[in-house]
């Protein structure tokens, strides 16, 4: 029997961590999730909707379960807003909605590279705060009186009746 | 034993740091040291899909760039998915796009239990194309099976197992769809239980509505059934006839009890009594039959509407209450009409226009003295004053108006006259306001020089507020169209004090300018990208501006390579940028079309009695045939075949015999053309055209091969010049009619004749349509010059001019007047040509020397003839002043036309419509032969009737004076069938 002295021992140790190791696999940067009519949600779509609390979602929502669905809601939403042109949000909310997003991150510097890793940049961002303020204002207009959140997802579950949605995050998971 | 720890410490950690893979962040920043692009793992290195691939090898990784590789490559409808893997390639980052082409649904396929009754495949693909299109997408499988499980329920397989699989083949990225069937046990009816009818009656309910208790439970045919029951009933009158269906299914879905509940409702008859009701308007009035009711509210509707209408006429006081009666199963429902005194304008009093002097404000007015007397023109009057004074500043101003018996006018002798009314209008005019400043604020792109030029309001104008709103909307238009599509412009408005002077203010939020960043073409599958490039009034860099967007959309449709063109704008990363995806969907390349039918109208023939001319009603059918091919190798070439034959009856009487010759002359044209457009990359379209035809005219008979070469182009919508070489081969079939020395020179010296001729026209082209026009104008000019220099037997120099005008009469519905004029010139080349005999040699004259005649007229097929379409109180080319009349009255044709019209077209009921037109013209010898007192004229009548194929006319044309030719009286009249306006 050959006696374990330290070097060999360390010399055993490091062969199984580079046996253990797994190969180096192709990492997915980015892909598309959902197609919603004719506009897709991606990947960094949807981590930017984390990151930067684009939706509605508890903190720790995973991203495909939890967010996507509701990301898919905003899209169909985003339909009708369009349609019926609801007022547009003042400049002092946008900046106030600016401002929440970077009060997420400690540091500007985090705030700029969430960006980066979502791959939009702040005015980009700005612009999807925009419409979050649109549908804010059309939901406001439509549902006038007696607004619940019921009420809200009756309707938009009539939206995704009425839509094609086709989910490919199935094979993300 | 402190080393063994340690290395245990870095081992484990080397453990856990290789197994946690790396995040997107280790790779930003980093070197993109390949790219590689892969179709369902096959590399792929179309220049297509690299060029929309915004990471580039050599550049850093940036994930803005990611997403918008991603956006292109999505945009492009080709792929189901994209994902962007990378890995790690040393100090690098090498990127691979997965791409998931879109399969599509090529062919459908059914197997499992599909021979069962009531299961047609057929039926069910239709009804999948209907849904989803000729092409589904694979992804759609799902949705198709819940479809077809649809389908086999309302055959009555309530509970089918439909699971469609996709069978992909990946070389042409198409799918076969098949959906295997298990349909399940058929639902029949059991119990059928009747409602609402007598005992007695069930039965033949039943059997009228054909259904058996055991036959198998088809909701859509059984819904169809209980329908056509309904409508029988209402068009006999039972117009408030009904059938609800009640279902319950039992015996777990296997059988299902009906209960039908019908409703016959009673027999209902509308009457009007007291003073007349016009009968063509009465449906309109009590629409009973039309809405299926008898309800209350409609009823009333109805008497409103009664009332109504003869209030507009004048009978202010008219009633008409109905009243309800029912008998023996019949509702009586019966309108009793009293008009009423009717009441006339004795006169119109207006008030308080010390602004507007009363000759300006009277035309305006509908009410007129004498007229019958509406309290809805009334209204309509006061409107229009108080709209008048609101644009010229008046913008409190407000018009009252009423109405009174009026006691001093003298009682009409005849009551039938009507009561004597005046009408009072008092105008309050208020303080006039006008425009003392106009400001513009906010724009910082478009100067204000620009701006003010777009709007029409200016300082010194009357303040209108809707103008404000409009010049709003034209300074967004502006904006919009130069690529602010976010632009806002908020109008605000002060006035002084006094109300007298108004400080207009433009607030403008320019917003962003959205400029193109690429073009991405989707969908064209034969067309070359670059025909629809050229389209395109919008460029990568450009502004994507509306104005650009809709003249690019307008440009493709124009092509008619498309059956549907869609401009849509794709936003990624930057705010200011857009790309502009452009999808596409072919036409079939192919296009067949054939059809017949029977042309009718007057003919000259040669009276069987010595070979006078009369004109005789000719009907032959017609049948022609094109197939076309375009789209030629992507670059919207086009290739056509057209044929056309038209069997003439022989003889006078028009029979159609069984002996040799019996189908007479037979007309015909053969037609190859070949179309390119942008010939050479100009702006012109070039065309090749080969024609074969056989023409019979009214005193000649001719054969024809002809080649024509032409290019045109549209400088403006409107403006458009062509030019064309044609060499053509006429031969001349023996006159028939013409007695030979009759017969032009020129005819008799050359019946085969070679003629090679150059045109050019130019024309101007405003009609709102160009089959059926209702506004603008045509105005052409054609030159031709046939010389001997070019290849031409004969020469003559030709030219016609046409010019039309449409203009529909304000205050109608579409009455459209119409005019027309053509005016065509020609002159023959001198030419002298030897005398030849029958057998073809040269006659010479007692000295020995040739015979030379000088020809100088055109020949037959070339000179002008009228009559007919052109002429309608006249047969087929029977008009022509003395001169190009022989002596049995058959036509020779002559070098001058004059043609003339005026039709008035007055829309009827549906597609039909009516004419009056008057015709007049006539054809000369020569121009110098022109007389005005040769001049023919003619009117008529006629109908239209718009089918899908064009208008078809009939028109019968009378002859204003008739004349004596060849020792008889002309016919009166000329009947002609046609398609298409004359004009």
């Amino acid at each position: 029997m050959i006696e374990p002295t330290p070097r060999r021992l360390l010399l055993l140790l490091m062969l199984v961590a580079s046996a253990g190791a797994p190969a180096r696999a192709d990492e997915v940067l980015d892909r598309v999730l959902a197609v919603v009519g004719d506009h897709m949600i991606t990947l960094t779509d949807v981590t930017a909707a984390r990151d930067f609390g684009l939706v509605d979602a508890p903190a720790g929502a995973d991203l495909v379960r939890e967010i996507l669905p509701r990301l898919i809601d905003r899209e169909l939403m985003l339909v009708e807003v369009d349609r019926y042109a609801p007022p547009e949000p003042g400049v002092e909310a946008l900046d106030a909605a600016m401002g929440a997003a970077r009060a997420r991150f400690a540091s500007e510097e985090a705030f700029e590279r969430a960006l980066e890793r979502s791959g939009i940049n702040a005015g980009r961002l700005r612009e999807t705060l925009r419409q979050n303020l649109r549908i804010d204002a059309y939901l406001d207009q439509r549902f006038t009186r007696g607004r619940t959140a019921q009420i809200v997802q009756d309707w938009i579950d009539g939206l995704r009746r009425r839509t094609e949605i086709v989910d490919l995050s199935i094979t993300a998971r | 034993m402190r080393a063994v720890r340690a290395a245990l410490a870095a081992a484990l950690l080397v453990l856990v740091a290789r197994a946690t893979s790396a995040e997107v962040s280790d790779y930003l920043g980093r070197t993109v040291s390949a790219v590689r692009l892969e179709i369902e793992g096959v590399g792929v290195a179309d220049p297509n899909l690299l060029g929309v691939v915004e990471t580039r090898a050599g550049a850093r990784l940036s994930m803005m760039d990611v997403r918008e590789s991603i956006a292109h490559l999505f945009s492009l409808g080709r792929f189901d998915d994209v994902e962007v893997q990378a890995s790690r390639d040393g100090d690098r980052v090498a990127l691979r796009y997965a791409l998931t082409p879109i399969h599509t649904i090529a062919r459908i396929a059914f197997d499992g239990e599909v021979e069962r009754p009531g299961i047609d495949a057929g039926d069910l693909r239709r009804a999948i194309g209907a849904r989803f299109g000729g092409s589904p997408s694979a992804r759609r499988a799902g949705d198709a099976g819940l479809l077809v499980a649809e389908q086999l329920q309302a055959r009555g397989y309530l509970r089918p197992l439909v699971t469609p699989r996709v069978l992909v083949d990946h070389a042409s990225e198409r799918a076969t769809l098949t959906f295997t069937i298990v349909p399940g046990p058929r639902t029949t009816i059991g119990q059928v239980d009747i409602t609402g009818v007598p005992e007695p009656l069930r039965r033949s309910v039943l059997g009228e509505l054909d259904i058996v208790p055991g036959m198998p439970y088809e909701r859509d045919a059984l819904t169809a059934r209980t329908d056509a029951f309904v409508a029988r009933r209402r068009a006999r009158g039972y117009y408030e006839a009904a059938i609800t269906i009640g279902v319950v299914l039992v015996d777990d879905d296997r059988r299902v009890n009906l209960t039908l509940n019908v409703a016959v409702g009673p027999r209902v008859r509308v009457a009007f009594a007291g003073d007349p009701v016009p009968a063509d308007l009465r449906e309109t009035f009590v629409p009973i039959e039309r809405e299926g009711s008898s309800d209350e509210d409609l009823l009333e509707d109805s008497s409103h509407r009664i009332e109504e209408y003869f209030r507009t006429l004048g009978y202010q006081d008219a009633r008409a209450p109905y009243a309800r009666r029912e008998t023996g199963g019949e509702l009586l429902l019966t309108f009793t009409v009293a008009r009423g005194p009717q009441y006339r304008v004795s006169r119109v009093e207006v008030a308080g226009n010390a602004s507007v002097p009363l000759g300006e404000l009277a035309p305006m007015l509908r009410l007129r003295e004498g007229q019958p007397f509406s309290s809805s023109a009334m209204e309509a009057d006061r409107r229009a004053i108080e709209l008048l004074y609101h644009r010229r500043g008046f913008a409190a101003a407000r018009v009252d108006a009423d109405f009174e018996r009026d006691v001093e006018a003298a009682p009409a002798a005849d009551p039938a006259r009507g009561q004597p009314t005046r009408v009072r209008i008092a105008i309050h005019e208020g303080p006039q306001a006008t425009v003392a400043s106009v400001r513009l604020d906010g724009n910082r792109s478009v100067g204000d020089a620009e701006l003010r030029e777009a709007i029409s309001l200016d300082a010194g104008q009357p303040f209108f507020p809707p103008q404000l709103a409009a010049d709003r909307d034209r300074m967004q238009l502006l904006y919009a169209n130069r690529g602010y599509a976010a632009a806002r412009v908020e109008v605000r408005s002060e006035l002084s004090g006094d109300g007298a002077r108004a400080d207009v203010t433009f607030a403008i939020q320019e917003g962003p300018r959205i400029l193109v960043d690429h073009v991405l073409i989707v969908g064209n599958v034969r067309t070359r990208a670059d025909i629809i490039e050229r389209e395109l009034a919008i460029k990568p860099g450009d502004p994507l501006g509306l104005e650009a967007l809709t003249e690019s959309q307008r440009r493709l449709s124009l092509l008619g390579l498309f059956r549907r063109t869609r401009l849509t704008e794709l936003r990624h990363g930057d705010e200011t940028t857009r790309d502009l995806v452009v999808t596409v969907e072919e036409s079939p390349v192919t296009t067949v079309d054939y059809g017949g039918g029977i042309e009718a109208g007057e003919v000259l023939r040669a009276a069987d009695d010595g070979g006078f001319a009369r004109t005789e009603l000719d009907l032959s059918p017609r049948a022609f045939f094109g197939i076309g091919r375009r789209n030629l190798f992507g670059k919207n070439r086009s290739i056509n075949l057209f044929g056309r034959i038209s069997p003439h009856l022989s003889g006078s009487t028009g029979r159609l015999t069984t002996s040799a010759g019996a189908l007479g002359f037979t007309e015909y044209r053969l037609l190859a053309s070949f179309r390119e457009p942008r010939v050479f990359e100009t702006g012109a379209d070039a065309s090749l055209t080969a024609v074969l035809e056989q023409q019979r005219r009214a005193s000649f008979n001719f054969a024809r091969q002809s080649f024509i070469a032409e290019a045109g182009r549209r400088f403006t919508p409107a403006f458009g010049a062509s030019g064309s070489y044609q060499i053509q081969q006429t031969r001349l079939f023996p006159f028939q009619t013409i007695a030979p020395s009759e017969q032009l020179l020129i005819d008799r010296l050359f019946p085969q004749l070679r003629l090679s001729s150059a045109s050019g026209s130019v024309t101007r082209d405003t009609r709102d349509d160009p089959i059926e026009p209702a506004s603008g104008g045509y105005l052409s000019a054609t030159g031709q010059v046939a010389a001997r220099a070019i290849g031409s037997e004969v020469g003559f120099v030709k030219t016609l001019l046409v010019a039309q005008a449409f203009r529909t009469l304000p205050r109608t519905a579409r009455v459209v007047l119409a005019g027309n004029l053509r005016v065509g010139l020609a002159a023959g080349f001198a030419r002298d040509v030897a005398r030849v005999d029958e057998e073809g040699n040269v006659i010479v004259g007692p000295d020995g020397a040739p015979i030379v005649d000088r020809v100088k007229d055109l020949p037959a097929s070339e000179r002008f003839f009228a009559g007919g379409d052109t002429m309608r109180g006249f047969a087929l080319d029977q008009l022509g002043a003395p001169g190009t009349i022989d002596a049995r009255g058959f036509p020779v044709g002559g070098r001058a036309l004059l043609v003339a019209n005026a039709e008035l077209r007055v829309p009827l009921r549906g597609g039909l419509g009516a004419v009056g037109f008057v015709d007049a013209g006539n054809v000369f010898a020569r121009p110098r032969d022109f007389a005005p007192g040769d001049v023919r004229t003619a009117a008529g009548f006629g109908l239209r009737y718009r089918s899908p194929i064009g208008p078809i006319r009939v028109d019968l044309g009378f002859k204003l004076q008739r004349e004596t030719v060849a020792g008889r009286r002309e016919r009166p009249t000329a009947i002609h069938v046609s398609l298409g306006q004359a004009f």
